[in-house]
């Protein structure tokens, strides 16, 4: 590890006074648990949570071309989205591997936003600096993101910002009166809201200025009080994204995969022109390509990053492994070279021992009936 | 003996135990149990050279309580050591030497 000083989020007070367990996630000192990944993860999927998400990036597109600009920079199609939609999308290289993967939001006829992974910010801004064709503004330092999350999300959130009860699933808005662009809106006192998140659960993720970050994250945990609410740290993230079978960022893929292997086919449109594109259209002609594969283990011997996996005919390593505190026992995603059938059974040799695992479709855990989400 | 709170904070929960058998000799050093967490997989290596005793199967059921009460209930393993070891501490004698009290 270099000997680095690592970057805080505004909130890194928070954190420390509410007991957070720090740790170096991608050069940012961000909380791993507060006290327990486990019960962190349960309050998301029984109640609702509070995550500081501001280590991640935010990018502004803007400009006449911005929209044809990041089309052309992203496996789904944006530009004919009305303003105030968001679309999870991936940005290839010219071989088809993926870059990063993020949610792009229209904030305006001329803006998008998007989220690049912390890790992965620079290396997507130099990406898109050069081939957008548009005015590209990393604004990260100047944004705070809080991702509140979790069945009860929405009665937080509409104590908050009544408007924001009446979002759509993937939508989003500016609370409050003004005009100007993101960052100006921003920095006058608004917030930008939008009903996406990282957990599989309803919920919202606010986009405030930095210097208002601390303000909101003490009204959210204020108001979520009776609910229940807990500060979430980077374990029970990670817990609860693989619980869905969500792409982890330096882990699910590395720079050596591509959307078709991922299996996130649907973030792909055709029908539209995007750097990889060609890569892809061979790839899926040629047939013949590793899948990304759920794995459902025996028991709760935790596969992981790296560990071979041994299906019938089958060979692969696992990407990411953890614990499903819903389903009690260890999961695991990682690639096989050739398709695996749902049901069938593969081992995973795991510190050296051989641990059984049933191929499942994804997610591990299905969405439970949500209210006011009309995806 | 049993990890000491400061080890159940960093390993983060545990959701799984296996330990060496019961009668089992061990040195100094020797591994008696290892612990799977949320995060990470350890093993918790013998204080001193004896024979393992006991196992603590209720953590087996329950390794929560290895983090909710390291020192009482998430205890590990009994040794029944070999000769004089001045050198083990207690919990209490834990948090004298890291300056808890």
């Amino acid at each position: 590890m270099e000997d680095a000083v690592l970057k805080r989020t505004p909130l890194y007070s928070e954190h420390v006074a509410l007991g957070g367990h720090m740790v170096d996630f991608a050069g940012w000192e961000m909380p791993l648990h507060y006290g327990s990944i486990i019960e962190e993860h349960m309050a998301v999927r029984e109640r609702v949570g509070l995550f500081d998400v501001s280590h991640m990036g935010e990018l502004l597109f803007r400009g006449d071309s911005a929209a044809s600009g990041l089309d052309r920079l992203s496996t789904n199609s944006l530009a004919g989205r009305e303003a105030g939609t968001c679309t999870y999308t991936h940005h290839l290289d010219g071989r088809g591997m993926i870059i990063d993967d993020t949610i792009a939001t229209r904030i305006s006829r001329d803006e998008f936003l998007t989220v690049p992974n912390a890790s992965k910010t620079g290396e997507i801004l130099d990406w898109v600096g050069s081939r957008a064709g548009c005015e590209v503004e990393d604004v990260s330092d100047s944004v705070c993101c809080l991702a509140l999350q979790g069945p009860q999300a929405i009665s937080v959130a509409e104590k908050v910002a009544p408007e924001a009860a009446g979002l759509g699933s993937f939508r989003g808005l500016f609370t409050g009166e003004g005009s100007g662009n993101f960052i100006e809106r921003l920095g006058a006192g608004g917030m930008y809201i939008s009903r996406t998140g990282y957990t599989g659960e309803d919920g919202f993720e606010f986009f405030v200025h930095s210097s208002r970050g601390a303000a909101l994250w003490s009204r959210l945990m204020a108001e979520g009080g009776s609910h229940g609410i807990s500060p979430v740290g980077l374990g029970a993230r990670d817990s609860l994204r693989l619980e869905k079978c969500y792409l982890l960022s330096g882990t699910d893929f590395d720079g050596s995969q591509t959307t078709l292997e991922t299996g996130y086919n649907w973030i792909i449109d055709w029908n539209h022109e995007f750097i990889g594109r060609e890569a892809l259209e061979r790839q899926r002609e040629k047939g013949a390509y590793p899948r990304l594969t759920s794995f459902l283990t025996d028991g709760k011997v935790i596969p992981r990053h790296g560990d071979a996996v041994r299906g019938d005919g089958a060979r692969g390593n696992v990407t990411s492994g953890g614990y499903s505190p819903l389903l009690g026992r260890a999961v695991a995603m990682g690639y096989l070279d050739v398709p695996a059938e749902a049901g069938s059974r593969v081992t995973i040799s795991v510190r050296g021992r051989e641990i059984g695992a049933a191929v499942v479709k994804p997610p591990f855990v299905r969405a439970r009936k949500k209210s006011g989400v009309d995806a | 003996m049993g990890i000491t709170d400061h080890a159940q904070s960093e390993l983060t929960d545990v959701v799984f135990v296996e330990f060496e058998k019961v009668g089992k000799k061990v040195a100094k050093g020797d591994v008696v149990a290892s612990v799977e967490s949320v995060k990470t997989v350890s093993e918790v290596y013998s204080p001193a050279a004896g024979e393992i005793a006991a196992v603590n199967s209720s953590v087996t059921e329950k390794p929560e309580s290895i983090n909710q009460d390291p020192y009482g209930s998430g205890w590990f393993v009994v040794i029944k050591p070999e000769g004089e070891n001045e050198e083990l501490l207690d919990a209490a004698g834990y948090r004298k030497i890291i300056g808890e009290e």
